[in-house]
Formats: C-alpha cells, sequence, structure tokens
C-alpha cells in the first residue's frame, strides 16, 4: 500500500514533467514566438500573425506528438528486449529490424537510381521512405522471427539479430559505393533520424499502430515478470513462454519498424531510458515500469529535440546527435557504477 | 606514419620546385595573362611556352601548382628544364567530372576523351553518341578509378577534382606516369569566373584562342543580361531550395546562385547570409522568411506542383506555390535521365541569368525562350 503511494506520487510529477517539456518543446524553436501567442494558438484563438499560427499548429505540434510517440514507442521496445533476452545491452534494434529499416531505404535511395523518373519523387516523399522502410523492417523481422521458431535458447535470437544486422549492413556499403553524393546524402540524412516532417496522416498511421501494439502489450504484462526470473522458472510457473515470445517480438517489431519507418533510426533511446527509469523507479514490475518507461521516453525525446532546435538561431542540430549524446554517457556511468542491471 | 610523410615530401618537394622556377625565371619576358574573371587560374602566355598555374587546386590551398605548356613540335626552352612540363596538344585526355563534357564539346575536342568515370551520368549528346559507339571508356567509381583500364587507355593527362592536396587515387596514377591535374573550376566565385576555366582546356588542346573566343561572347552575353537586368522597375522577392526531412538547403549568400539572382536584379531572401555553399535551415525559419516570396526559384528534384504537395504539405502554404510561380531547373534531362543543367549551365551563365530574368521581369526579354529554368507542371 505504502509503495503504490509512493509510485501513483512519482507518476504525477512524471506527468506533470511531461506537459512541462511538451509546452517548452511548443514554445521554443527557431522562429522566437512569445509564450502568449502559443497558448493563444493552442487555446484556438487567432495568434498575432498568421504564420505563427501555421508553424506552431501544423509543425511545432506534430512534432512534439511525433517525439512522444517515438520517444515512449522506442523506450518501452528496448524495455521489452531487455527483458526477453534479459540482457541489459539489448535494444529495440537488435533484432536487426533498423538494419532492415535501413536496408530498405538504401535499396529506394541509392538503388533507385536517381534516373528513373517518376519514381525519384517517390523515392525523396515520406511515404515512400517509410514504406521502404516498414518493408525492409518487417522483411528483416520475420527472417529473424522464421529463425528464431527454430532456435530454442534466446540468446541465440539475439546473435542472429546481430549477425542479420552485419549482413544488410554490407549490402548497404556495396549500394552505397555505387551510388552518387547526391543518393547518398539522401540515405545519410535518413540515417540522422528527424522527427519534423510528418503530417497529420502520416500521425494517425503512426498513432493507430502504437496503440495496437500497446493493446497487444497488455496481454503479456504478467509473464514478462516471470520471465525476469530465468525461462525454466517461467515455464514451471506455467507461462506460454513461446507465445509470451512472439507476442513481444511483434510487438517489438511493429512498434520499432513503423517508427523507424516514420523518423529513421533513432539512436539510443531504446537502450538508454528503460535504464534510466529502473534507476528512478525501483521496481521491474512491468505494470509500472512499462507506463514509466514510456513518459520518460516521451520526455527525453522532448528535451533532445528542444535542444536539436537550438532554439532562436537558424540551424537545426540531427536528432540523433542529441540523443546519443544522451545516451551514452548514461551507458557508460552505469557500466562504471557496476550495478546490477536488469 | 606514411599517410602523413607522404604530403611532407610532397609539399617539400613542391615548394623546392617552387623556389627553382623562381631562380631560374628571374631573365624572363614581358608575358600577357590570359584570365580576366577566374580567381583560381592563371594562364600566362610566354613567348615559347605557357605557364599554366592552378591556384586552388582544392578548397583552401596555399599553394599553387604550376604546369608549363610547350607545343609537342618546339624543343622545351632551357630555362623551364626540367619542371612540370606538359607537352600540347593534348591528344588523349580523361576528365573527371560532366561539366567539363560541354567545354570539350565547344572546343570541338571530345573525340579526344578516351575514358570517363560513371558513364552514364554524360547527357551532352556528342559525346554521348560516342559512348554509345563504344569510343570511350567506362573508369568505374569517379573517387576510385579503375587503375588498370586507366593505364591501358594510356590517356597524356587526367583532369581530376580533389577535397585536399592528398589524393590517394591520383598520387597512384602519378606514379603511373600519367600527370593529373587538379581542376578548380568548382571552387570559383562567380559565374563568369567558372565559365572562364574553358580557357584552362583551351590552352591544354592549344585552342586558346577558340576558347577565348567562346569565353568572350559568354561574357558580352551575360554584361548584357545585367544591364537590361536593370533597368527592371520592380525587385521581386525569391525563395530557394526545398527540405530534405527537417532541412531546408537553400543557396548561402555568396553563392553562385545568390549571385545569378543578383544580377538578375532579385531580391534573394537570404543574400545577406555568409558562406558559398548552401545554407542548412529550419522549416519554421524558412517559412516565416519565405512565406511570401515572390517567386520560388530551383525546387530541386521537383518539377511538378503534385510532386511538391506529396513530399511536403508545408510546400502548399507557401505563395510562390499557391500563385503559381514556382519554377526548376530539373526540367530538361539527358538520354539517360541526367538533369542537363548540372551538365551545362557552369559553361552557360548567360542563358542562366536570362532564364532567371525572364521569369522575374518577363516583360524586359520579350520573345526569349527560358532554356533551363521552367515553371513546374
Amino acid at each position: 500500500m505504502n509503495n503504490n503511494t509512493s509510485y501513483s506520487l512519482k507518476f504525477i510529477l512524471l506527468g506533470v514533467l511531461l506537459l512541462l517539456c511538451i509546452l517548452i518543446n511548443l514554445s521554443l524553436g527557431s522562429v522566437d514566438i512569445p509564450f502568449k501567442s502559443i497558448v493563444q494558438t493552442l487555446t484556438g484563438n487567432i495568434s498575432d500573425k498568421e504564420n505563427w499560427h501555421y508553424i506552431i499548429l501544423q509543425y511545432r505540434l506534430p512534432k512534439a506528438i511525433t517525439a512522444i510517440l517515438v520517444g515512449s514507442g522506442l523506450s518501452i521496445s528496448g524495455l521489452l528486449m531487455q527483458t526477453l533476452f534479459r540482457n541489459p545491452l539489448a535494444g529495440p534494434f537488435v533484432l536487426g529490424i533498423s538494419s532492415g529499416a535501413s536496408l530498405g531505404v538504401a535499396t529506394l535511395v541509392l538503388g533507385v537510381s536517381a534516373f528513373s523518373g517518376s519514381l525519384v519523387g517517390f523515392a525523396f516523399s515520406n511515404i515512400g521512405l517509410a514504406l521502404a522502410a516498414s518493408i525492409g523492417a518487417f522483411f528483416v523481422l520475420s527472417a529473424v522471427m522464421l529463425v528464431a521458431k527454430r532456435v530454442k535458447n534466446t540468446m541465440s535470437i539475439l546473435i542472429i539479430g546481430l549477425m542479420f544486422g552485419s549482413f544488410t549492413a554490407a549490402i548497404i556499403s556495396v549500394l552505397a559505393y555505387f551510388s552518387s553524393a547526391d543518393q547518398l546524402q539522401q540515405y545519410v540524412f535518413w540515417t540522422f533520424g528527424s522527427l519534423g516532417n510528418l503530417g497529420w496522416n502520416e500521425i494517425a498511421i503512426l498513432s493507430i499502430l502504437y496503440i495496437i501494439s500497446v493493446s497487444l502489450l497488455f496481454t503479456i504484462i504478467k509473464p514478462l515478470n516471470s520471465l525476469l526470473l530465468g525461462e525454466n522458472y517461467a515455464i514451471s510457473l506455467g507461462v506460454n513462454l513461446r507465445k509470451t515470445r512472439n507476442i513481444t517480438l511483434l510487438v517489438t517489431g511493429l512498434l520499432t519498424g513503423v517508427i523507424t519507418a516514420f523518423s529513421g533510426p533513432i539512436a539510443f533511446i531504446g537502450l538508454a531510458v528503460p535504464h534510466l527509469t529502473k534507476l528512478l523507479i525501483k521496481t521491474s514490475n512491468h505494470k509500472i515500469v512499462v507506463p514509466a518507461v514510456a513518459i520518460i521516453g516521451a520526455i527525453v525525446m522532448l528535451v533532445s529535440d528542444t535542444i536539436a532546435q537550438l532554439p532562436n538561431s537558424e540551424y537545426t542540430l540531427p536528432i540523433n546527435a542529441v540523443t546519443s549524446l544522451f545516451g551514452a554517457p548514461i551507458i557508460i556511468w552505469l557500466l562504471v557504477r557496476k550495478r546490477k542491471i536488469i | 606514419m606514411k599517410q602523413i610523410k607522404q604530403p611532407i615530401i610532397l609539399s617539400l618537394l613542391l615548394l623546392i620546385s617552387a623556389c627553382k622556377t623562381e631562380k631560374k625565371e628571374v631573365d624572363i619576358q614581358e608575358y600577357q595573362t590570359l584570365i580576366k574573371y577566374a580567381k583560381g587560374i592563371d594562364i600566362q602566355m610566354f613567348e615559347n611556352y605557357k605557364k599554366l598555374i592552378i591556384k586552388s587546386p582544392y578548397p583552401e590551398a596555399e599553394e599553387s601548382l604550376t604546369y608549363f605548356l610547350v607545343p609537342k613540335n618546339e624543343k622545351v626552352p632551357k630555362n623551364i628544364k626540367g619542371l612540370n612540363i606538359i607537352r600540347t596538344p593534348i591528344e588523349k585526355v580523361v576528365v573527371t567530372s560532366t561539366t567539363h563534357i560541354p567545354m570539350l564539346e565547344l572546343l570541338g575536342e571530345e573525340k579526344s576523351l578516351v575514358g570517363f568515370p560513371n558513364l552514364q551520368y554524360i547527357s551532352s549528346t556528342k559525346t554521348r553518341q560516342l559512348v554509345t559507339n563504344g569510343s570511350i571508356k567506362e573508369l568505374g567509381n569517379e573517387q576510385d578509378i579503375n587503375t588498370e583500364v586507366l593505364l591501358n587507355l594510356q590517356p597524356e593527362i587526367v583532369i581530376g577534382f580533389s577535397m585536399s592536396n592528398y589524393n590517394k587515387m591520383f598520387t597512384n596514377i602519378e606514379k603511373a606516369g600519367i600527370s593529373v591535374l587538379l581542376n578548380g573550376d568548382w571552387l570559383e566565385e562567380t559565374p563568369l569566373g567558372r565559365a572562364e576555366w574553358i580557357k584552362f582546356f583551351g590552352v591544354l588542346f592549344g585552342k586558346e584562342k577558340e576558347a577565348t573566343r567562346i569565353f568572350n561572347s559568354i561574357e558580352k552575353q551575360y554584361q548584357e543580361a545585367i544591364v537590361i537586368a536593370k533597368s527592371a522597375k520592380t525587385k521581386p522577392t525569391i525563395l530557394s531550395g526545398v527540405l530534405f526531412k527537417d532541412i531546408w538547403n537553400l543557396p548561402a549568400g555568396e553563392s553562385f546562385v545568390a549571385q545569378f539572382l543578383k544580377d538578375a536584379n532579385t531580391s534573394y531572401l537570404w543574400a545577406d547570409t555568409k558562406g558559398k555553399g548552401s545554407l542548412t535551415l529550419n522549416f519554421e525559419n524558412v517559412f516565416e522568411k519565405g512565406q511570401h516570396a515572390k517567386f520560388w526559384i530551383d525546387t530541386g528534384i521537383y518539377t511538378s506542383f503534385n510532386e511538391l504537395k506529396n513530399a511536403n504539405q508545408h510546400y502548399t502554404e507557401f505563395d510562390a506555390y499557391k500563385n503559381k510561380n514556382s519554377y526548376s531547373f530539373a526540367h530538361k534531362k539527358g538520354e539517360n535521365g541526367g538533369v542537363l543543367y548540372y551538365e551545362l549551365a557552369p559553361i552557360k551563365p548567360h542563358i542562366v541569368l536570362k532564364d532567371i530574368i525572364k521569369v522575374a521581369h518577363p516583360e524586359l526579354l520579350p520573345g526569349y525562350q527560358p532554356f533551363f529554368l521552367e515553371k513546374l507542371n
């Protein structure tokens, strides 16, 4: 009982922090818009300048929502992978999802030569990239899942995922070698990740898949807790190991796949946020950790995006650079502390 | 260690040769220079040889490269013996940039081209024909030319470009006894300066007179166009470039495109920015500044309003989109789909300028048919 109140207090604090971060994220950007106009616009009033109105509602707001979905989605995926593989270094990308997505995008951008007319426009559009990334991610993920069916040992799946990663990286370097500077730039920009170019339609797609994945996740919260005790122990507790594993892989694949498709391979969030969360909330109960990880993931992503926008300057940083600046020191710190991190 | 040593040795050698040059040339005659606009090159005409000085072979170069050009049917003059000698006219050449192809064609020297990396990028028709009938050989990737094929072709010189003073590939080619000339035309700051590099090819092929004539005509037409543009009564505002992901790439204030826009008597909204390359700005910023721009010139790879809209909904909010005042350089494509503008524009700055004037001040050039710049479909 005591525990529960302390958790709800923490959740209230986290919720307030999240709201604060959303507001800060909305009010800071390259263009200096006074806070008053932000509030006016958000409450449905017309602000002083018509193009501010557009910037806030059509650019910053979708970006903030994307940041929340991406941050929480990747963090949840990371947590699931760390639980499933019982390995603190697992992340959403260990299944080869990001390599698959990268392969899809590389094939589209680098492989489709810039010279095949009508495809060019498509290759440069959001939907084109998202589709290519999803197909690639799905392709590699299903290959890993097929292999996983035959392999009993979860650790082997981890290694197989990594192997698929190197395999696709090799194909990408062959493609990259034969492409023009322009095409390479396109591809490299995609790998930097970005949050700011999604329209409302794309956000709708992202949200629907996000909700489906999270609902699926709720069906396996209990078995996940037992998994922490080890696979054999979980089986003895009556957990259907295969089903749990498959749902976990499916949820991670869906979440990471769709996020990577729309915003590029965003590094470190999925790896670092679960650790950060477990430092703040000292429990392994997924009922509590999953929502906490989601909120903290969203907060970290919003903060990273605010930094990436370099408020009031004309320039921006790639989001991946900022998240890694956050992530890397945390991982190092954890390793140095040699804390038991599962 | 090796990698550090080599440039040091190279630069030492360069230093020594530079000193030599000065000593030996104390007693030399008057000379005439051939160059008016270009900052990265000088061609000095001496009585029995020509001195070709590449002042900016690569970005931020501190030392220039000097070559002495002596006709094949004459003896090498004593005072330059032992220096970097190139015998002209060149009969077999390899170039590495498509922008050099039109220059060869203008000089009637496309037949001297024996090899090129990435043949599929060539669009110029005469040269394309030579590619089709197999007289120009594929050399692979421009950053990693197939050395064996190159050696087999035995060109007299390779005209390359480099990002720094050390380029492993070119060093290897030079080891095999083929001279490599680093062309720095892409580093020029003005359109006319860049076009003037046709004289670089002119002097190599012993056709400096033709090159000068071609350039003078370009210069004359360019200057005339500037005068015409000056008579315009309005100075419309210009937006340029497109988004990729959330970064908007647009020409910096000291870039080529900005120079064209200035010469066309328009008001480019980012004309005051520093830099010769491109600016990478945030959408918000471009939107606030450029939403009401009159014209949108250079929409990247997009050649229709539909493509723009599909690529990003935000584009539709710009006045230049709503009023259909958006123009692209990418309409005209070569046989293989390469955009002609990229290949031809450096040697046709007068056409680019007139195209922009025709868009911004249509009343000034009645009857003029734009070549590169066309309205989006």
